[in-house]
């Protein structure tokens, strides 16, 4: 379903569409924009943006009206044997709101209310991905949710993000999410597409204070014309605990930014990723994972499986700061190309300032390994079949240790039809 | 049943095997002996299919078929197999899974049907008990984590399974504890009989105290330079190699 194209193209129709904006609204969008502006829409030319611009095909587009589209349009997004509290946003608006103990859920509609102002709106340019700008300009439909201190969700909360208007539109969509003291949830955040060409804008921010846990999946399959960003920044308090897990496995475009700072005393933090991509499809991933506080432990590994045409930017930064002692960071970069077109760029970067730290990562780019192919051969398992348990092997590795049955089984059926395709593509030529 | 005749392979340029003759019959129990480097791991790798040596003379056959013309899967599907030296860690895929999956490819090629995957478990889960194998390993990751012994431990478990007419292990004792060793030496010699040969690489005579072999063979610089009974193996346990060496220097 398209909007007609009465509102004006992001770039240049901004002010026009901001006057029909709540006023004191107005200031923080107008510096968004601007910094937005004299630093250009992100092209090749920006360091972040080497591998993709966004430009091109953003500019064009303008803020969307949500698209009615039918409720069955969820039903895609059920899990089986998923007990949770769904939160179903069409094009970035909450349909409804679910009563949740302990939980409050406060809808963002035009107006974000004072406290959800950014904190920093002085910060420049250099320091604000362009895809946040973007959001704060535009954003006028979110939902904020609270966990009350000490409060265990019982139930997952799945948000199901249905992008359902085309090729003219670009939803922006916010969404914070704070855990209380000792609090506990977990949260699966899930895109899908109804239509086609369809373009969101998520910025996805979570705080966690002291003590709290928050296992956070993000899964990705949208159809093969869609575009999708997740700009998402957390902060993690002291003693709490941050697990993001990454599965791309489906869209045209999709870029994630994940801006993650241990910003408490024994803060611990864990980003997975795991992205199979084929035909012409762009996924690209920048992580920046910041140790601002003593005693904290990072894990990040991504994986990558790489076919056809398709290309993959990893760049993972990790930041350690310079009064920053006994801090641990690690990182883990595996991808496995599988066409000759094929195409990663893997941009791993240490950033550390203080000497107390235990840090390693590694990154690995290749094929199949060949002493495992032949071990696997020698029990009489066929090459074919063999090269197949093998990427399988290398795929699940990330997702056996979600630690989230119902999920990590819906996972392994979506990555199993994935290599499936790749495997009898390849038996075929 | 396997016959290898003159067999000479090199890697790089580099001989490694430099005439080997041997004959195994239905039934038997050889040992394969000799020190590090001397190429028991090479012979046992070409006759399993591994084909980064360059074989430049002679032949091995299997029931009568040319071996090295066959693809490892197909020589598996024969009935061959491996022990690994040192076994490869497959992560993601569960050691349930790879076992089924063998299983499974196996019985295609010889034209019999998949096993009924309860059945298959329930079978599996006997063998694991029968080796004192953490029941545990079998939906871990293929050998990721495993300790010497459990990797060890679950080659045997694959053999049992899979129970193949010719097999060959490769220091399948080495890393065993003491119990250990017993009970893989027990699984070895459940699958003895009169169809079935195997033939152990070993350097150590206590694991023929319990898999007595019929013929001790020393393997020296890339050929057998003496083969024996098992007392041989007790000889060499005394005297080491350096005797046999220079007896052969000497002939
Ligand atoms: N792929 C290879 N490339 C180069 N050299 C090799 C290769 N495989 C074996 N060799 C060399 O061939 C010789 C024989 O090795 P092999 O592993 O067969 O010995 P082994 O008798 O099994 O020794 P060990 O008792 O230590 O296991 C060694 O010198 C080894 O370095
Ligand atoms: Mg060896």
């Amino acid at each position: 379903m398209r909007t007609t194209l009465t509102t004006p193209s992001l770039l240049e129709g901004f002010e026009a569409w901001l006057a029909g904006r709540p006023e004191r609204d107005q200031p923080h969008r107008r510096e968004a924009h601007a910094l937005l502006r004299d630093g250009g829409y992100p092209t090749r030319r920006h360091e972040e943006w080497r591998f993709t611009a966004l430009g091109p095909w953003a500019e064009s587009r303008s803020p969307s009206a949500p698209s009615t589209v039918a409720t069955a349009g969820f039903r895609a997004f059920d899990v089986e044997g998923l007990e949770a509290i769904d939160l179903e946003f069409i094009d970035g608006r909450l349909a409804s709101v679910p009563e949740i103990p302990g939980v409050k859920i406060v809808v963002l509609g035009s107006d974000l209310g004072p406290e959800e102002r950014p904190a920093n709106s002085s910060d420049s340019r250099g320091d604000v991905p362009a895809l946040e700008l973007l959001n704060r300009a535009w954003s006028d439909r979110g939902v904020l949710v609270e966990v009350e201190p000490g409060v265990k969700v019982n139930h997952p909360l799945h948000f199901r993000f249905l992008s359902a208007a085309g090729s003219s539109t670009f939803t922006q969509p916010r969404v914070h999410l704070r855990l209380g003291r000792s609090s506990e949830v977990k949260v699966l955040e899930h895109h899908r597409s109804a239509g086609e060409s369809t373009a969101t804008n998520l910025h996805f921010e979570v705080e966690l204070e002291e003590g709290a846990r928050l296992e956070h999946v993000q899964l990705t399959l949208l159809g093969d014309s869609a575009a999708h960003a997740t700009n998402l920044r957390a902060e993690v308090g002291r003693d709490a605990t941050y697990s993001h897990w990454n599965f791309v496995l489906g869209g045209r475009w999709v870029r994630d930014d994940l801006h993650c700072r241990l910003a408490g005393e024994h803060s611990e933090m864990r980003l997975m990723g795991l992205a199979v991509a084929g035909g012409e499809q762009m996924i690209d991933t920048h992580t920046r994972v910041e140790h601002g506080a003593e005693h904290a432990r990072s894990i990040e590994e991504y994986r990558h499986v790489v076919d056809d045409q398709a290309r993959v930017v990893f760049a993972g930064r990790v930041v350690v700061e310079a009064q920053v002692r006994d801090s641990d960071a690690r990182q883990t970069n595996a991808n496995l190309l599988l066409s000759p077109d094929a195409r990663v760029n893997a941009l791993p970067q240490l950033e550390i300032y203080n000497d107390d730290v235990k840090a390693s990562h590694g990154s690995s780019m290749g094929q199949l390994d060949e002493e495992a192919l032949f071990y696997l051969r020698s029990r009489g398992i066929d090459e074919a079949t063999a090269r197949g348990l093998l990427l399988w092997g290398f795929a699940n590795s990330v997702v056996e240790q979600l630690e989230w049955p119902a999920l990590a089984q819906l996972i392994q059926h979506e990555v199993q039809g994935h290599l499936g395709e790749i495997l009898s593509l390849e038996e075929e030529s | 049943m396997l016959s290898v005749k003159g067999l000479k392979a090199s890697v790089g340029g580099t001989e490694i095997l430099r005439g080997v003759d041997l004959e195994i019959r239905p039934g038997e129990v050889h040992a394969i002996m000799g020190p590090n480097g001397s190429g028991k791991s090479t012979l046992s790798q070409i006759i399993c299919g591994r084909q980064d040596y360059d074989v430049t003379e002679g032949e091995v056959r299997f029931e009568g078929e040319d071996l090295l013309q066959l693809p490892v899967e197909e020589r598996a599907a024969r009935g061959i197999f491996l022990g690994f030296q040192y076994p490869i860690e497959i992560p993601g895929v569960s050691n349930t899974y790879f076992l089924r999956a063998a299983v499974n490819a196996v019985r295609a090629a010889r034209g019999e049907e998949e096993m009924d995957a309860a059945d298959f478990l329930r079978h599996v889960r006997a063998k694991a008990k029968l080796l004192e194998l953490d029941l545990a390993l079998l939906s871990r990751p293929v050998n990721v984590g495993f300790s010497g012994g459990e990797k060890k431990r679950n080659e045997i478990l694959q053999m049992m399974i899979l129970e193949p007419k010719l097999a060959l292990l490769d220091e399948t004792d080495s890393g065993l504890d003491i119990d250990a060793l017993r009970v893989v030496a027990e699984g070895v010699n459940a699958l003895r009989s009169a169809e079935r040969a195997i033939v152990v690489v070993t350097h150590y005579q206590r694991l023929l105290d319990y898999i007595v072999p019929d013929y001790v063979h020393v393997l020296s610089a890339g050929r057998i330079i003496k083969t024996g009974g098992k007392e041989l193996a007790l000889e060499l346990e005394e005297r080491g190699y350096g005797w046999l060496l220079e007896e052969k220097l000497q002939a």
